[in-house]
């Protein structure tokens, strides 16, 4: 039997009021660890249409304490990070004794995490998913925020990138620590293979439709390019980006809309009903942090063809992982018509199997439990 | 009154509906009057075989071979309207929502005349759809509204969502357990266990607790997953997206206290509370009487009743052979002095030993004590009492136990801890010097007072990981770091939330629901509660007078003979019954016991060596409990 312990989790982003989808990740994992342990979560988030200075919620959502609090925000960034500042102060005032905290997203919230922990003389650990250190991508730090940043990350006991790229590319960025990859949670008890007796070979792609990540124009001209020799198939393009924009540039394509069905945001039931139904899941990003729909299809019992970004490395020898060159329209437009043109049959259970043992809840907590006991106990033995 | 159960299958409905069947048949005992079910599949269909409001009592198990996705199932033990109407699961008149309701709502009349002008119909007389179209009109802040001691749940079939509460105090129970594939919630956790979707386990956490403060602190129990829903709060079951939201709704008034009461008002305060409250309590369609054990509490509380409801039984406990025990004379003169229905019922050992069985399957985790709650129950139900009132609440809301005396002592020994700590441990009074000095809070110096087993002991007991009982109060109660007016205010907010809301309400409920009986508490309506932490705490400990101001309101109903007594509470000889008429009960029970691998066996013989008869008997019941749940399952 183990010992339950209490995980403060801090966090830049988490799902509020304001935000109601922002960092649920960052849930699925607090939700997670907290089938194993006790878990508290403090976000601040600032609401502009807030009547009063602060306003606090606690309850208890999927056996995890979340402490919210709302804060006035101001338009002045300075006095904004003070009433954040003050806003974590009083939420953090209402947790009681906890071991560990677990940080997620090192900027902001690494530099309260550092004072607190400092404070209090406990360990600390920090779970990064911003693609923000990818070269791609365009948001960064500035040079104040990074220096601080990368002292809290040399500070850590552990930093916990979700995949391989976005390890090395902080390690790249000169973020020294101590580094573990732990991914994110497919729950297989969703997403799970059902026998799939489609008539037509189901193409799926679920994003939200950015363009500088996920390379959209680049997918569907490859989509436009496939359907003047094949008809045999059906584009599934979900998500919640802007559908308007995406029918448009359909349009301009002239891309048959008999072989396109386009749906809007689902649930994680009706994203995993989707992938349930398909032949084949693509994806033609640009970068990717984790890459959490392409281990769901997989979970599914879906292939996948994937770019090289770096993500799900852990399966990139096997058979049902295609992976490609960033952009190369030619090379996925062969590996689709490599998969029409199949009619070989995967081991779906084994598939979502793999995926368990990677990314499946209790994988991921006893992982997590590992990286906390380690952080505690060495953390007791440098005092 | 009554027992409710409740299964949600959250993957797949499931084909079987017995499991609902037999946890409804483990708590016949809190419902014998009448039984009912309501099945909700797929489309939300309610099924029950027939119209369940007008009458539908055939067995589940025999009749249904549906798939469900909820499934609410009721034992009853009728107080108010004992009609059918009343039956339950209820619907409202839309079959929209539906209730399953353990408890009284005391102010229900009001509620439903207010419900009334707002255009609502009502089929029934009973609380329960008082509560069902309250929660229709104002949803889950109907919930302040309510007086009175509930657990129930409603399900709402347009929203799909599950609402689940439990009254301000937690004298009402409420358990659940959970995985993947279901929620099952219940009044006890036998129940749960009787269900056969649970497998039960140890919970080491709760257990550790147990052994520290006579009950696992909630929401921990001695079960493995088995959770305890805390007192003043709800779920909120949102079965579209499986997301469970938890929350507090009522806190207990501290930093209330009015200064500029004087005397006079707060004796006149608590007495006007103290009869609303009482008046309150004594509304059944069933007979009611009242626990009367001699002391201040249930004494004022049976003759402030008797003035309400004439000829009202009083029952009082008494111990053969153990004149020391026995608060019975005090009793007699105050029964005397108003003339009231007294009965004294003398108990022997063997009325426990008999018992013994049904009082652990009763309490349904271990317990350092025999609790005379059991043999009070009986007695009652024997005297053809459905509905009894008890004085639980004084102690904790005025000072009536020795902690409340110590607060000086404390202090002094915080300021000379430096001296006190070099102090030999040769004496059991300089170690407790030792140990009390070296308190830094409120939690860790009220935890000492109602300790069994201390942090050391349970350390060295427990083969398995120790789990620190140190920071147990201030955690579970007191996590927010509420900052208290005094010292005598923080005691009596840790006392309500732990003693009185974990151990007490428990050892009551399990008690009184065993023979079919409801205990009704007059101190503990929540309004009177309120008014106690008005009043300051200078009245109510006064030049060391323990309960002062409630002694200047008893003075005017109790004899001399009760309001001067030392307290003895309800207690039994138990360290005579181990040594004698429980002495093979005890021999094989901790035989046995070391044959399980759960404790240190050596430790086990130094604590029989101890001669402690709640430290043994805590070790006998959980060997007991052991074998009753545990090992046979």
């Amino acid at each position: 039997m183990s010992k339950k312990l209490h995980i403060l989790f801090l966090s830049s982003w988490y799902p509020s009021r304001v935000t109601p989808t922002n960092g649920n990740f960052v849930q699925k994992h607090a939700e997670a660890i907290a089938t194993k342990h006790k878990v508290t979560v403090v976000f601040a988030v600032g609401d502009i249409n807030l009547n009063q200075q602060y306003e606090i919620t606690n309850e208890v959502v999927n056996n995890v304490r979340n402490i919210i609090i709302y804060f006035k925000k101001h338009p002045n960034k300075l006095l904004n990070a003070y009433r954040k500042y003050s806003a974590l102060k009083k939420a953090y005032s209402l947790v009681d004794r906890f071991d560990i905290i677990h940080g997620n997203i090192l900027f902001p919230i690494g530099i309260f995490v550092w004072i607190q922990t400092t404070l209090k003389n406990k360990p600390y650990i920090f779970t990064e998913h911003w693609s923000g250190y990818l070269p791609e991508n365009k948001s960064s730090l500035s040079f104040t925020e990074s220096v601080i940043t990368k002292f809290i990350t040399r500070k850590a006991d552990y930093i916990i990138p979700v995949s391989e790229n976005l390890k090395n590319e902080m390690l790249n960025n000169n973020y020294k620590g101590n580094y573990k990859i732990i991914g994110n949670i497919v729950d297989v008890d969703i997403f799970h293979p059902v026998n799939n007796n489609n008539s037509t070979f189901n193409i799926v792609h679920i994003s939200s439709f950015d363009e500088d990540s996920k390379n959209i124009s680049g997918l569907l001209s490859t989509i436009k390019n496939i359907s003047k020799t094949r008809t045999d198939f059906v584009f599934n393009i979900i998500g919640d980006g802007n559908i308007n924009e995406l029918k448009l540039k359909m349009n301009e394509l002239q891309i048959p809309s008999k072989l396109i069905n386009i749906e809007g945001a689902k649930t994680p039931k009706g994203i995993a009903k989707t992938l349930q139904q398909a032949n084949l899941y693509i994806s033609f990003s640009n970068y990717e942090t984790f890459g959490i729909v392409m281990a769901e299809a997989l979970a599914c019992g879906v292939p996948v063809i994937s770019t090289n970004t770096g993500v799900l490395t852990e399966l990139e020898s096997s058979n049902y992982i295609t992976i490609i060159n960033k952009n190369d329209k030619n090379a996925l437009l062969q590996a689709i018509l490599k998969h029409l043109n199949s009619d070989s049959k995967f081991d779906t259970y084994k598939m979502n199997n793999q995926i368990k043992q990677l990314f499946g809840i209790e994988s991921i907590v006893n992982q997590y439990t590992q990286v906390y006991k380690n952080a505690i106990t060495s953390h007791l033995k440098l005092n | 009154m009554c027992g409710i159960a409740g299964i949600i299958n959250r993957t797949k409905p499931e084909a079987n509906s017995t499991a609902l069947s037999l946890m409804t048949q483990s708590m016949i005992n809190r419902g014998p009057d009448d039984e009912g079910y309501m099945l909700f599949n797929e489309s939300t269909i309610p099924f029950s075989g027939s119209n369940t409001i007008i009458k539908n009592h055939k067995h589940i198990g025999t009749t249904v071979y549906y798939n469900f996705k909820v499934e609410f199932g009721f034992r009853q033990l009728k107080i108010i309207d004992l009609s059918n109407d009343s039956h339950q699961p209820m619907s409202d008149l839309n079959q929209i929502y539906w209730i399953i309701f353990n408890g009284e709502i005391y102010n229900y009349k009001e509620i439903r005349d207010q419900l009334i002008s707002l255009g609502y119909t009502f089929f029934s007389n009973s609380d329960t759809e008082v509560i069902l179209n309250s929660y229709k009109e104002w949803g889950e802040k109907s919930i302040d509204k309510f007086n009175g001691m509930f657990a129930f749940s409603i399900f709402d079939k347009v929203k799909n969502e599950l609402f689940i509460a439990r009254d301000r105090i937690g004298i009402k129970p409420l358990y659940y357990y959970q995985n993947k594939e279901q929620f099952i919630f219940s009044s006890t956790q036998k129940a749960i266990i009787d269900s056969n979707l649970y497998k039960p386990e140890i919970d080491w956490e709760g257990l550790s607790q147990n052994f520290r403060f006579s009950i696992a602190q909630r929401p921990n129990t001695c079960f493995k997953s088995i959770i305890a829903l805390e007192p003043a709060h709800y779920l909120k079951f949102d079965l579209n997206t499986n997301k469970i939201i938890k929350k507090q709704y009522w806190e207990i008034p501290i930093n209330t206290q009015d200064f500029s009461l004087t005397e006079k008002q707060s004796k006149h305060l608590i007495e006007e509370n103290l009869f609303n409250a009482i008046n309150y309590r004594l509304n059944a369609d069933v007979e009611v009487g009242s626990f009367m054990s001699g002391g201040i509490d249930s004494t004022t509380i049976s003759v402030i009743a008797s003035k309400m409801k004439p000829n009202i039984k009083a029952l009082t406990l008494g111990f053969d052979n153990f004149e020391e025990l026995n608060e019975i004379s005090q009793a007699k003169d105050t029964a005397e002095m108003h003339n009231l229905n007294h009965i004294v019922s003398y108990t022997k050992p063997n009325e426990i030993i008999n018992n013994i069985e049904n009082i652990i399957t009763a309490y349904e985790e271990p317990y350092h004590q025999l609790s005379a709650n059991f043999i009070l129950a009986k007695i009652a139900s024997s005297n053809n009492l459905k509905v009894v009132l008890n004085g639980l609440g004084g102690d904790e809301l005025f000072g009536g136990y020795d902690v409340y005396n110590k607060f000086a002592l404390w202090d002094n020994l915080k300021k000379y801890k430096h001296l006190i700590k070099h102090f030999p441990t040769v004496h059991p009074k300089f170690k407790k010097a030792i140990q009390i000095s070296s308190y830094t809070n409120l939690a860790e110096f009220y935890s000492h007072y109602y300790t069994t087993y201390n942090d050391l002991e349970i350390g060295k007991l427990f083969n398995s990981e120790n789990h620190s009982t140190k920071n147990t109060i201030s955690n579970n109660y007191n996590s927010t770091h509420l900052k208290f007016t005094d010292n005598f205010e923080g005691i009596s907010f840790y006392n309500l939330k732990s003693y009185i809301g974990n151990h007490q309400m428990r050892a009551v409920d399990q008690s009184t629901m065993h023979f079919s009986i409801e205990g009704r508490f007059p101190l503990l309506d929540h309004n009177f509660i309120e008014t106690a932490f008005k009043i300051p705490s200078k009245f109510k400990l006064k030049n060391n007078n323990q309960k002062y101001i409630l002694k200047q309101v008893a003075k005017k109903y109790i004899s001399q003979s009760c309001l001067t007594m030392n307290k003895k509470g309800l207690g039994l000889p138990l360290k005579n019954w181990i040594k004698n008429d429980l002495n093979e009960l005890v021999n094989d029970s901790i035989l046995k016991l070391k044959t399980r691998n759960i404790f240190n066996n050596n430790e086990i013989d130094f604590i029989l060596k101890t001669n402690n008869e709640h430290k043994i008997w805590q070790l006998v019941s959980t060997e007991l409990w052991v074998d009753k749940f545990i090992s046979t399952k």
